[in-house]
């Protein structure tokens, strides 16, 4: 008896048994459409917290006030630590004392109400210089950007972003219109282009002034800066610049241990790897749990198995009459489980699949489709029905066949 | 159409036309060569030293004892027998008798735990599981009681069954099953269901399956049992019908006027052959009435 004759027989038994196999299929089907679902999960919130901390900008270094104690993480006095200054951002931009740093953007960001004629919208203002472009990878849509000038002036000048435009103006042209903030008219004159709103911070909803004149009006007239952010030359000095700036600002604020340090320096990739660590725990998490469900799952084709065993016993003993061999009957069991677990898995599959396409549409999180992690559940229910029909097919097997015919 | 052996003289002359492979078995000649046990069922049965050529069935002090804990009970007490080739032989005897017992080792579905019994030439006392698998399904015909057909199966699936474990292919199966059909008069209904024929055409269902492979023995175990007597005399007529045309065939029975149909009568009791176990020499051959109670000379 060849594997075709084995097959047609093991696949004739599901078909026989449609409703006990369908429970079993049933079993592996969810199993395997949890794991796709929650894989699928963990890694588009990877993907996207990848995704939008490039876009800030990949040699990007953000130094903000207060002390990071290391063991920890945690960071004390932030917001209200006032120890950056304007000064200290001037310093780093000399090529002479950082030679690996680009631009140097001293920022500082608060919320406001905007109102333009019957228009209100309400979004993070950000104070900062003309830097502020390059260092954040941005790029100007219409009119143009802070200017050097503007910043010297105490400017009434904003550039809104693409979001805040379309709040504030519709489809109009917004560039030369003035605009209320936080109770201070100012002029528009440019709009940033759209970076695309896939992330939560959005960067396509906030409205950028010069520094000095966010120090005046918003945040209270102080030389006082929220952050410093820091653009290496290219990816490769990103470590150079971090040490450029660290010694630069040591000095400049007279401390002599590092361990004393008033300010934080973290690179996006800092910042990268823990969002990513706390999200690949919390897939490692969610496809344990997944796992285990396949695993019962699996425990349920051993069941039914099991009772397919002893239901058919009469049957057992009569192929064995017959001319069965045991190792013909082993066979026949394993490709009615190893059936159970492919039709499991491939139905799994396209519901986890079903699921990774509608689903976000739902929930706000996005789900990547992994294909990895479908022929993998595939091939792990295949052998799920293996593993499990295992113990059943071999006790078939060893069926005598008087004891099988004589069973009622 | 070749006599044996001067013993079935008796019976010789009710066999019929004999096309099927067993009359290449009455080439008496050439004992085995090596004198080992071979396994080919698809050649002529190789001869074996003390084997009396022309016998299907040869049992020689064949014992069985079951263990059930402490105790040990002996459904066997030393069985000697011979049935011939052709003989249409009725095994019969009470429950607890044995004789269930006698009938799973001539079938090949338990193998004794003394003795030794050669079929068709082959010593099967000392097979392995295997090497039976292979005998029952090509030279063992089964009728059971319970008829015992696949019931998400068509007729003519049934009857391939054992084919199928032969590994023979797909269109010769299917011929196969319909001329087994055909000789069972059930043509009509090979695509039909277990469950869509009465009793008795499932039993002949059953006993095309028995004869599929074209076996050196058909075993049938109370083949009448859950037949009403319209469907069992049917059955019985069919089975006479097929000894005519040469099958050997054992019929197992508690039922004496069931095995008034064969023409020797095998009586076991306790484990013991009561009389009729001797072959050719037996009287029972002559087709007398089994149903003499009390044993016969």
């Amino acid at each position: 008896m060849n594997w075709l004759e084995t097959l047609r027989t093991g696949l004739e038994a599901t078909v026989t048994h449609r409703l006990r196999s369908g429970l079993t299929v049933l079993g592996i089907l969810i199993g395997i459409a949890a794991v796709i679902l929650t894989v699928g999960l963990g890694e588009g919130a990877q993907n996207q917290v990848a995704s939008e901390i490039s876009s800030l900008g990949s040699n990007l270094l953000t130094i903000t006030p207060g002390s990071s104690t290391s063991s920890t993480g945690v960071r004390g006095g932030l917001g209200t630590a006032t120890t950056l200054t304007m000064g200290d951002a001037t310093a780093l931009a000399s090529h002479t004392v950082a030679p690996d740093i680009a631009a140097v953007a001293p920022t500082t960001s608060v919320s406001e109400v905007l109102t333009a004629g019957t228009s209100t919208w309400t979004t993070s203002v950000v104070g900062t210089s003309p830097a502020w472009l390059s260092v954040r990878d941005e790029t100007v849509a219409e009119g143009r950007f802070i200017t050097t000038n503007d910043v010297a002036d105490h400017a009434m000048v904003t550039v809104l972003a693409s979001t805040t435009s379309e709040e504030l103006f519709g489809f109009r042209d917004p560039v030369g219109q003035t605009v209320d903030v936080g109770g201070t008219p100012m002029t528009v004159v440019g709009v940033l282009a759209s970076v695309g709103d896939s992330s939560t911070t959005n960067e396509d909803d906030q409205a950028v002034v010069p520094i000095t004149t966010a120090q005046d009006v918003l945040s209270g007239g102080s030389d006082v800066v929220q952050d410093i952010l820091v653009s290496s030359t290219s990816s490769g000095t990103l470590s150079g610049a971090y040490q450029e700036a660290d010694a630069e600002l040591l000095a400049l604020h007279h401390i002599t241990s590092p361990a004393n340090a008033d300010f934080t320096i973290e690179s996006q990739q800092q910042v990268l790897s823990t969002a990513t660590s706390v999200d690949k725990t919390l897939t490692v998490l969610l496809g344990g749990i997944a796992g285990i469900s396949l695993l019962v799952g699996g425990i349920g084709v051993m069941n039914i198995m099991l009772v397919s065993v002893t239901e058919r016993i009469r049957e057992i003993g009569l192929r064995k009459a017959l001319g069965a061999t045991p190792s013909i009957i082993r066979r026949q069991f394993l490709v009615e489980a190893s059936v159970l677990g492919l039709v499991g898995g491939v139905l799994g599959a396209g519901l986890g699949l079903l699921g990774a396409v509608v689903l976000p549409h739902f929930i706000s999180d996005p789900i990547a489709i992994s294909p990895v992690a479908i022929v993998g559940s595939i091939v792990i229910a295949i052998c799920i029905g293996i593993l499990f029909g295992v113990y059943p097919a071999s006790r078939a097997a060893r069926l005598a066949p008087i004891d099988a015919l004589r069973s009622e | 159409m070749t006599p044996t052996s001067g013993t079935t003289g008796a019976s010789s002359d009710r066999r019929g036309p004999h096309a099927d492979g067993a009359a290449s078995r009455t080439d008496d000649a050439a004992p085995d060569d090596t004198g080992q046990h071979r396994l080919d069922l698809t050649a002529p049965t190789p001869m074996v030293p003390g084997w009396r050529p022309g016998s299907v069935i040869d049992l020689a002090g064949v014992e069985k004892v079951y263990r059930t804990g402490a105790f040990e009970v002996a459904a066997l007490r030393g069985v000697t027998m011979t049935i011939d080739e052709g003989e249409f032989v009725a095994i019969m005897g009470p429950s607890g008798s044995g004789k269930s017992t006698l009938m799973h080792i001539l079938g090949c579905l338990d193998s004794p735990t003394a003795g030794t019994y050669r079929l068709a030439g082959d010593d099967v006392s000392t097979m392995t599981e295997v090497e039976l698998a292979e005998v029952r399904n090509a030279r063992i015909g089964f009728v059971f009681q319970q008829f015992n057909l696949l019931a998400s199966m068509d007729a003519w699936r049934n009857v391939e069954l054992p084919l199928v474990y032969a590994g023979i292919d797909r269109a010769a199966r299917r011929e196969r099953s319909m001329e087994a059909l055909a000789r069972v008069g059930l043509s009509d209904r090979v695509d039909h269901r277990p469950g869509e024929l009465s009793g008795g055409q499932q039993q002949r269902v059953a006993v095309a399956r028995a004869l599929v492979t074209d076996p050196a023995l058909i075993l049938a175990d109370e083949p009448t049992g859950n037949l009403d007597s319209v469907a069992a005399r049917g059955m019985l007529d069919l089975l006479t019908e097929l000894h005519a045309n040469g099958r050997t065939i054992v019929l197992i029975t508690h039922d004496a006027e069931v095995a008034l149909a064969a023409h020797r009568t095998i009586r076991i009791r306790d484990g013991n052959i009561q009389d009729g176990g001797g072959g050719g020499v037996s009287p029972g051959r002559d087709r007398r009435p089994a149903a003499t109670p009390g044993g016969r000379p």
